[in-house]
């Protein structure tokens, strides 16, 4: 436990500057939300399209790679329903783009890496089904498609730490940027929580792009792994956010200050009902946070038996004298009442 | 000490008066002078009450000493004085004797709860001060959270202690009536933190190492010890007290030090390096030469028998005259430890023989052949100065039962087996996250099945699929306004938080500054402070009691009742704290108010949520 709680980037943070910053290399690895019954939503309520957004990705992890020969990208995709996440670039087999995206003059390099990406993303649209039907089926129970930015957040940083430790690339920086587009109830708490754990302890920073409703959970990623969360007010100006914000390289980070967001929102999720709470209940045993008491009295997540006596105790209501009448009739009457209704 | 004895009249007749205060129990005698006029007074110091001296300013010097038990007086009696010092000290002696008497029935009186409590305690009450022993039984009895509450001297104390929890004190318990035994309940832990600061001694130190000279402006070193700090000097290290008993009375004390503190002395006593050519001092450098091992006056009374019993042996030689002899004496330095016991264990000697050097560990770093100088010094004089501090610690642990589980073979002993308990993990939150709207999914599922209609989801995907049919990268942005106004955005947030990373930076190296910028008059924000901290007291008692009231019952609680007719009280309160929140924001005006609500808000709405709480449980 020590070693997650050790806040490896404090140390950074309090002895700023008067360190050799020195042009190392840099990976940016970029994690894309492409839920589509949200991008329905965004698209409707603030005029912003997929395609938008990942045009201005791409022009970002051009502009990367152009800072220094030696960089490197690699781009995600999340909450696809029928894919879950997915390794967009790069790719093993990579085939080549037959693509002219409209750019004459392009650098070669660049033309090559954007028609893959593209190419691979239009593919897996592609192979989305194109009713419900054939995508959840009829069965009740089987109609559950999981949240996958987790998902995709954690292979981000395996694909990180695998490039650290190669021998020849194994001083490279990383950092990883979020694009997120969902709300929490579609982040799974714990790993996100492990996610932001494992970034902590590979002191890489989690940038959060975030458009569309909040989220607490990526607030405190960010707020965790010294990262830069920043609400998207005009998704129209996007490539200005993901290229001065949002672009700050792992070298900068102890020197200047962070255009993040700071009010941070602090507050877990239930493990039962996947909502955000102020208050709630915790198991003793695997710190499974509640804000119900489960009918069988049992801890959903680690199936520990809570003690019988200390739940009714639990569910009992306060007890209170009434207001207006006399204190001392009151007292007698609430006082040989017996009041349990629990 | 002797008795205390003066002249004191006694009911106009002229007489002696002594306090016997070393006797047990202790009392007070007056004799008449003639012996045959009036009959001796004795008073037991136990019986007195009260204790009255006329005023300084009067002419009359009267003291009169109140005879009873408990609180009652029973009797009075009146002695006039001729001297003012006289009487004054008979007036302190008595005064320390009842004092004394009482903390010691307070001693007796904790001790003989616990002892009804359960604990078996020794029931020889008849000493009057704590002794040593006894001290950390009474600081752990004293540490009972009923005993905090109930000890108002250090309650008071710590207010006096803390302006802020006292000025919280005074507005929730003074001016709001709020109860002090529940004030202090909330803060057991503050009291307890407390007293035991109040009861801590503090172990010994480096003296030396604590203390560092200064540089001034004018090119001078200055260098500032305590009285404390001096007393240690000369425990740790006896060389000192040795060269200030032969010196201060031809030099100043001040003299003295200023001295010490730039000689190589202190310096070879920090554990410095001195070198040869160094500047020092010459008055007390010579005692760099002194035997380190030096340990103190108190030994010389054995080295005279040493040297004595040495005379004796070979009386050949020639009486030496006694200056030469103590000169001897302090150069000397006898290995007296001839009698004791050195156990086995660690005796160098015993082991030289059972042990051949091949084998076994290797020397102590101070011991080895080859060893640098220097380092050898140092470690010798740590070594010195351990072993000082040790024997300067008057503790009575059972040194011999540690030193035998040490020496203890435990390998026979049965190994303990870490138990665990089988825990099934299933992760909830992953399979509770669904991203499929929940709305959607049902109206999909609430469809007939023969004749579909196309759902958001079908619509949609569609248009989705071709979104990246045409990708244009040198458009990906249409016009310059949102550029602009983005790049505007970075920027205030970006000064926003250097504002505030600047704030806590200087949070860090100065803890008083804690007051935000905040732009209302200085008392305004005082005033609203202290309505929010009294308010906050409050809610804290409500809360507890809302809370704890739920489970018990009139069966479980003997103070069910009570208990309610409080929390009834405490929903009053907090009402008041409502009706003041509104008042102290109707003292300001204009933009302030503004600002006033916008900081009291989040109060307003905790004590609107208590209030709410409560009267939802009465219909409850």
């Amino acid at each position: 436990m020590d070693a997650i709680a050790d806040r490896a980037f404090t140390e950074s943070q309090t002895n700023p500057a008067h360190k050799l910053v020195d042009e190392t290399p840099s990976l940016l690895a970029v994690v894309v939300d492409i839920n589509p019954l949200e991008w329905r939503k965004l698209e409707k309520e603030q005029s912003v399209s997929l395609k938008q957004v990942v045009s201005s990705i791409i022009v970002m992890l051009n502009s990367h790679l152009s800072l220094n020969s030696s960089n490197h990208v690699a781009l995600y995709i999340a909450n696809s329903y029928s894919h879950g996440a997915q390794l967009i670039y790069p790719r093993t087999e990579s085939s080549k783009s037959t693509r002219f995206l409209h750019t004459p003059g392009m650098y070669r390099q660049f033309r090559f890496i954007d028609g893959s990406i593209v190419d691979t993303i239009e593919h897996l649209l592609n192979e989305q089904p194109d009713t419900l039907l054939q995508l959840i089926g009829r069965e009740q129970g089987k109609q559950h498609i999981k949240g996958t930015l987790a998902g995709a957040m954690s292979m981000a940083l395996c694909h990180i730490n695998k490039i650290q430790q190669s021998d020849e690339l194994n001083a490279l920086k990383s950092r990883l940027l979020v694009v997120s587009i969902s709300d929490d109830s579609t982040l799974p708490y714990v790993s996100v929580m492990n996610t932001i754990f494992a970034s902590q302890k590979m002191k890489i920073s989690v940038d959060v792009c975030k458009l569309g409703p909040s989220s607490t959970f990526l607030q405190q990623a960010a707020d965790a792994t010294n990262g830069v969360y920043i609400y998207i007010t005009q998704p129209e100006g996007l490539i200005q956010y993901l290229t001065t914000a949002l672009f700050i390289d792992p070298m900068l980070r102890p020197i200047i200050v962070l255009p993040t967001d700071e009010s941070i929102d602090f507050r877990a999720s239930c493990f039962i009902t996947n909502k955000v709470i102020d208050v709630g209940y915790v198991c003793s045993v695997c710190l499974c946070i509640l804000s119900v008491i489960p009918e069988d009295e049992k801890c959903p997540t680690c199936h520990s038996k809570f003690d019988h006596n200390l739940i009714t105790k639990l569910k009992r209501k306060p007890k209170v004298l009434p207001l207006k009448k006399k204190d001392k009739e009151l007292g007698d009457k609430n006082g040989t009442a017996t009041p349990e209704s629990a | 000490m002797s008795p205390i004895t003066g002249s004191a009249i006694y009911k106009k007749k002229a007489g002696m008066i002594t306090v016997l205060e070393e006797e047990s129990p202790p009392r007070l005698i007056w004799k008449c002078i003639d012996a045959g006029v009036a009959p001796p007074v004795e008073i037991l110091l136990d019986t007195v009450v009260t204790l009255q001296a006329s005023k300084k300013t009067s002419p009359k010097m009267l003291l009169k000493i109140g005879i009873g038990s408990g609180s009652e007086v029973k009797s009075e009696v009146v002695f006039a004085f001729n001297s003012r010092i006289f009487m004054d000290n008979v007036k302190t002696v008595l005064q320390q004797t009842i004092a004394r008497r009482k903390s010691a029935a307070a001693a007796d009186a904790s001790l003989a709860a616990s002892a009804s409590s359960g604990r078996s305690t020794p029931s020889a009450a008849g000493s009057p001060a704590p002794v040593d022993g006894r001290q950390d039984e009474v600081l752990a009895d004293m540490l009972d959270s009923k005993k905090l509450l109930k000890n108002l001297t250090l309650q008071q104390k710590l207010l006096r202690e803390s302006p802020a929890l006292m000025k919280t004190f005074a507005e929730a318990v003074i001016k709001s009536g709020l109860d002090p035994e529940e004030f202090w309940s909330t803060r057991v832990h503050l009291l307890r933190s407390f007293a035991i600061q109040n009861n801590q001694k503090r172990g010994p130190y480096n003296v030396l190492s604590t203390i560092k000279p200064v540089a001034s402006s004018e090119n001078q070193v200055n260098v500032s010890v305590t009285r404390e700090k001096i007393h240690e000097i000369f425990q740790q290290y006896p060389i000192v007290r040795k060269a200030y008993d032969d010196n201060v009375p031809k030099m100043s004390e001040g003299e003295f030090w200023s001295r010490f503190f730039s000689s190589k002395l202190f310096r070879k006593l920090r554990g410095e390096k001195v070198n040869l050519y160094d500047r020092g001092d010459i008055t007390l450098d010579k005692y760099l030469f002194y035997d380190p091992d030096y340990d103190g006056e108190e030994e010389d009374t054995d080295i005279d028998k040493l040297l004595e019993e040495k005379k004796e042996e070979d009386g050949s030689r020639k009486r030496r005259n006694s200056e030469q002899l103590t000169a001897a004496k302090k150069k000397i330095r006898l290995f007296t430890q001839d009698g004791k016991q050195v156990s086995k264990f660690i005796d160098i000697k015993a082991n030289k023989e059972d042990n051949p050097e091949t084998l076994g560990n290797g020397p102590d770093i101070t011991m080895k052949e080859d060893q640098n100088d220097e380092l050898v010094g140092v470690m010798r004089s740590m070594n010195r100065l351990s072993r000082r501090m040790m024997q300067n610690i008057k503790d009575d642990a059972d040194m011999d039962r540690e030193f035998e589980e040490e020496l203890e073979l435990r390998d026979l002993d049965d190994a303990n087996t870490v138990e665990y308990n089988q825990l099934e993990y299933t992760q909830r939150s992953n399979l509770s996250s669904n991203i499929l709207p929940a709305d959607v999914l049902e109206k999909f599922n609430s469809q007939s099945q023969l004749n579909p209609t196309p759902t958001v989801y079908d619509e949609y995907m569609k248009t989705y699929k071709l979104q990246l049919r045409e990708v244009d990268l040198s458009a990906v942005y249409a016009n310059k306004k949102p550029l602009l106004d983005t790049y505007k955005e970075i920027l205030n947030i970006t000064k926003k938080n250097a504002k505030s990373q600047a704030w806590t930076i200087k949070l860090d190296t100065s803890v008083e500054k804690q007051d935000v910028d905040v732009d209302l008059p200085r008392d305004r924000l005082e005033a609203l402070r202290l309505t929010h901290s009294t308010s906050v007291e409050f809610l804290r008692h409500f809360w507890l009691h809302f809370n704890s009231i739920s489970t018990s019952s009139p069966s479980t609680n003997p103070n069910f009742r009570a208990e309610l007719l409080q929390l009834k009280k405490l929903y009053t309160s907090i009402t008041k704290c409502v009706d003041r929140v509104q008042s102290s924001l109707a003292q300001l005006d204009g933009a302030d108010r503004d600002l006033g609500r916008l900081l009291m808000d989040p109060l307003s709405a905790s004590l609107a949520q208590a209030l709410t709480s409560y009267e939802a449980a009465i219909v409850g």
